[in-house]
Formats: C-alpha cells, structure tokens, sequence
C-alpha cells in the first residue's frame, strides 16, 4: 500500500488542518494547486474559517470511506445539513470557495427546499435584499401570477 | 448552464443587490426550486425578476431536471378516464413512495375539457397537444408556467388519423420544432409522405423533403438525443415490415436505427406488428412500439396478454447498446395496456395499465397500485412523467394564460 501524502490547510484564524491529499483534492481548488506543485507549505485558505474547514472535512471523510452504502450515505447527508442557516450559508460560501461541485449541489438544493415554501418578504430578509419595487409594480405581478401566491 | 457572464451581461453589477451569496451561488439555488415558488419570487426584486423570466435561467434550471437519478422537478400527469376531462399532477417521488398520493395540483385545460385530446408530446417540460379530430388544433402548453400558444394552421387540412407528429427541440439553433407528416399506415398504401416542419422561433411551418421509402405509426415520435423516432412500415406487395427510423432535427436528415434482438413472439414474419382489430389477438401476439424512459429511448415489446418486456438504449451514441431491462407480466387484474412510464434506481417500474397507475417490484414480482383519490371513480385515463420548466412556449409574445381558449 502506497504512503499516502497529508496536505496541510490554514484556515482564515490561523488553525491548521492536516489531511490526505486523495481526500482534500476533492476540493478543485486545492487539487489545482497540487498539480501546479504550489504545495510544499500549508495551503491558506482565507476565506474558510476553521468551524467551517472542520465541517467540511467531516463530510469529505464520510464520502471517502470505503464500504459505505448509498442509503448510510444519504442518512449522513441528511444529518450533516440540519444546521442552522448561517452556518449551512458558511458552508456553502466555502464549498463554492473550495470548488467541490458535488458538496455545492448538496447544499445548494437543502437551501432551496428550505426556502420553496417562503414568502417574497422572507425571501428578501433571508439574503438581505432590498425591494426596489413600488407598492404598485408588486401588486401587479402578483395579480399576473395569483395561482403562484395560493 | 449559461455562462456567469452571459448571466452578469444580463443583469449588472449593480442591479444584483445579493449580498451574502455571489450571482452563481443564487442561480444554483434557484435552479432547484419548483416553478410555482419561483413565480412568486419574482415579485422579491426587480433583480430577481429579470433573473427568473431570462431564457438562460430557464436552461439553467432545465439542466437541473436532466439529472436522470434523481426526482428533482419531476412529476406525474394524469388524465381522467372519460370527457369531460379532469387533470391533475403530482410529484414523481410521491408516486414512488407513498401508497397513498397526498399532494396532487388540480390544473386547468387551456382548452375546453369537454374536447378530445387526439395526441400528446413532450419536449422539456412543453407539450405539443392535438385537440378534436383534425389536425388544425395544435398547441404548445407548459403546465408548470400554465402559458399555451396555439400553433398557427400547417396550411394543408387533414384528419387526425391521417397525420403523426414528432416534438422535439433543436439545441445548435435553440429552437422547438414541430413535425406534421401526411402519410400514416393505414388501409391505403400510399407512400410519399408530405412533411412540414414549425419553428417556433419564426412562428411559421414550410414543407420539408417528401419521405417515399415507408409509411409512419400513428404514433407520435419519441425525441432522444436530437432526432425524432417513428416506427414505419415497409410494404412490399406481400407482407408489411416494421422498423424504425430517426429524423435529426438540426439537419433534417433521416436515418436508421437498429432494433435489438427481441423475442418475435407469435407472429406471421419478422417484426410485424398486428393493427388488426382485436379478433386478431393471440395471447402471445407481438406488438411494439418505442418510448422513453428517463431520458433513454426505449422499445416496449407487448406480448399480447402475457408479456412486456423494456428494452432500453442505454447509451444513444453507442448504437448495440440496447439492454432488456425488465419484463412486466400481466398477471390477472392488470391490463388492458401496460405503459411503464419511470424505471427507478432499485428496479421499480411505474406504470399505467390502462386505468390504474402501479408499482411493480421485479424482485417480489409484485404490483401496488398508487391510490390517487380524485381519480377514484373512474379510473386515470393516461399519465405521463414530465419535468417542470419555465420553458415558454411564447418566443414572440403571443402565448398567453387564459382562463380558457374559446375556439
């Protein structure tokens, strides 16, 4: 059995993070790196903080063990995100940040079945964004598309 | 998935208020959301409105549907047995997993209920609908937008029975195309079947190059990978001989494709299928006809009160790549028709069998029927798996919801 390399991460509070290189490459980002050889100290990563990397790690683990069944994968998953959204919107931030497709999607579609269900006024509290239409433009759309609002 | 920067061209910088999450992480999210909630997100910003009515967002979120594992946007659609019609849908996975269905959307017909509906096909979420028996009420309909377009008149009037039609959508020109052939299998062997095709993108039909070599089932074509597939018939003064052939929708070209080894069944000569009327029945009588599953063309091989037998195209580009995946038996009770509609992962065959829509299990050798309580009294009529999409079948502002089409 070949030895395997450990990479070393450094989050954003300066903690590090010692893994096997087979497991952190399913970071696009990180396994870039490794191909252009840029790798011989620990990797910064400034933009995930350690609470975040820690739940990060946790999952690429899971998903790289071996003799894991498909359905003890899925009850994994679903523990995995039944987070708190801030923390659950850190994990994405960084999944997308890390470029791992697969753990983006995973997210990207626990937040989508969270959020089906709110209202527009929710929706804006939840992402902070600003209703820049008039009191009348709304009513509009919503007259246009009343069998959305029911 | 359209470009970041096609999206960011679309809407600018500063338009895009999204301050926790970057454009791309939106549109990931978004794109997996059912239809109905983004209807109603498109009153959160002016932003978020361009974002979800943009042709790109639409691929965007079709992509995600194309996904062929999983359910996401994935529905059943189902048909009342007798007129007036009823219509209704559900999602896919509660047909699957719940014996009892809990969540159907009664929809609303574009068109009278109390009309016949001569046809159905089904393109990216769009369906091509025949209404009544002539072939001068074509319309498009997305039921998850409830937008319809009729479809201008093709120019040359003609019954139901004596045309076939094919939908599909045409990628490099990204435009959904609608095919009208007059030269159906019938009593009459006429060959030289007249062809028009309509672009929706310029709204209008022209004739395409006749078809002399055969003759079309009046079954709609299948769309797989590009082309539109029909079953044709070959007559040569003795015997009729089936086979298939494909019509790419970027090139217009016609071309063959190979049928798999089936089991020929009690039947007089290689391939025929019996369009005889019912006497001519012999359990055992082979009939088939192609179909989709998933995004897989299939060939369903209907073994006149015995069997069906699946087989599958797994792999479009590799042409011998046909595989028999299940084979359904009709066991007392099911019947008169079995039409699989969804093969799941672990095996599972949904299907309809003329009034019922069923689970059947190949490992236990065992059908459930799916409890669908506004169906109850008389049965489903037909049912259909589609993918929700914001596809619109309106790319020049005529499509409308109307409340009903007077026609």
């Amino acid at each position: 059995m070949s030895s395997t390399k450990l990479l070393t991460l450094k989050t954003s509070d300066g903690e590090e993070f010692k893994l096997d290189e087979a497991v952190a490459v399913k970071s696009q980002a990180i396994k870039n790196m490794v191909e252009d050889d840029c790798v011989s100290n620990a990797i910064p990563l400034p933009n995930v903080d350690s609470k975040t990397m820690t739940k990060v790690i946790e999952y690429w683990k899971k998903h790289s063990e071996e003799g894991v069944s498909k359905d003890q994968l899925n009850d994994f998953d679903k523990g995995f995100l039944e987070v708190h959204h801030s923390v659950l919107y850190d994990l994405l931030l960084a999944a997308n940040y890390l470029n791992d497709k697969e753990l983006v999607d995973v997210i990207c579609q626990e937040v989508a079945d969270r959020i089906k269900g709110k209202t527009p006024e929710e929706i804006r509290k939840e992402f902070d964004i600003k209703n820049d239409f008039t009191p009348e433009e709304e009513e509009k759309i919503r007259q246009e598309n009343a069998w959305a609002f029911d | 998935m359209a470009t970041t920067n096609e999206m960011k061209n679309f809407i600018s910088k500063d338009q895009m208020q999204i301050t926790i999450f970057p454009l791309e992480i939106i549109i990931e999210i978004l794109s997996r959301l059912p239809v109905k909630s983004l209807f109603k997100f498109k009153c959160v910003s002016k932003s978020w409105l361009s974002l979800i009515s943009s042709s790109h967002f639409a691929k965007s979120h079709l992509k995600i549907s194309s996904r062929n594992n999983k359910f996401s946007h994935k529905n059943l659609l189902l048909l009342s047995m007798y007129l007036p019609h009823t219509l209704c849908s559900c999602p896919l996975y509660s047909a699957l997993h719940e014996k009892t269905i809990s969540c159907i959307n009664k929809l609303n017909f574009p068109w009278n209920p109390s009309n016949i509906i001569a046809g159905v096909s089904l393109c990216n979420g769009l369906f091509l609908i025949c209404i009544g028996m002539y072939n001068n009420n074509l319309f498009l309909w997305n039921p998850s937008t409830r937008k319809t377009k009729k479809l201008p008149f093709s120019g040359n009037e003609y019954s139901r029975c004596d045309v076939t039609y094919g939908f599909g959508y045409d990628e490099s020109n990204d435009d959904y195309k609608v095919v009208e052939i007059n030269g159906v299998y019938g009593i009459h062997y006429v060959y030289g079947a007249n062809l028009k095709i309509y672009s929706l993108k310029s709204n209008s039909w022209r004739r395409m190059k006749k078809y002399g070599d055969a003759l079309f089932s009046p079954d709609s074509a299948v769309f797989v990978n590009g082309s539109l597939h029909w079953a044709v018939a070959h007559n040569d003064g003795v015997s009729t001989f089936w086979d298939t052939v494909s019509l790419n929708l970027e090139n217009e070209q016609f071309g063959n494709l190979s049928l798999p080894n089936y089991d020929p069944g009690k039947c007089n000569g290689s391939s025929s299928r019996q369009l005889g009327d019912s006497s001519d029945f012999e359990p055992g009588i082979l009939n088939w006809a192609l179909g989709k599953l998933g995004d897989c063309l299939c060939l369903f091989c209907d073994y006149y009160k015995v069997k069906l037998d699946v087989w599958v195209m797994k792999d479009y580009k590799a042409k011998g790549s046909w595989t028999k995946s299940v084979s359904l038996p009709y066991t007392t009770g099911i019947g008169p028709r079995i039409s699989p509609l969804w093969i799941s992962d672990n095996g599972e065959v949904l299907l309809h069998d003329g009034s019922h829509v069923m689970v059947y299990d190949a490992s236990k050798d065992e059908y459930k029927r799916v409890e669908i309580h506004e169906m109850d009294d008389n049965g489903v009529g037909a049912a259909t798996v589609y993918a929700e999409s914001l596809v619109s079948p309106d790319l020049d502002g005529t499509a409308n919801t109307p409340e009903l089409i007077l026609y």
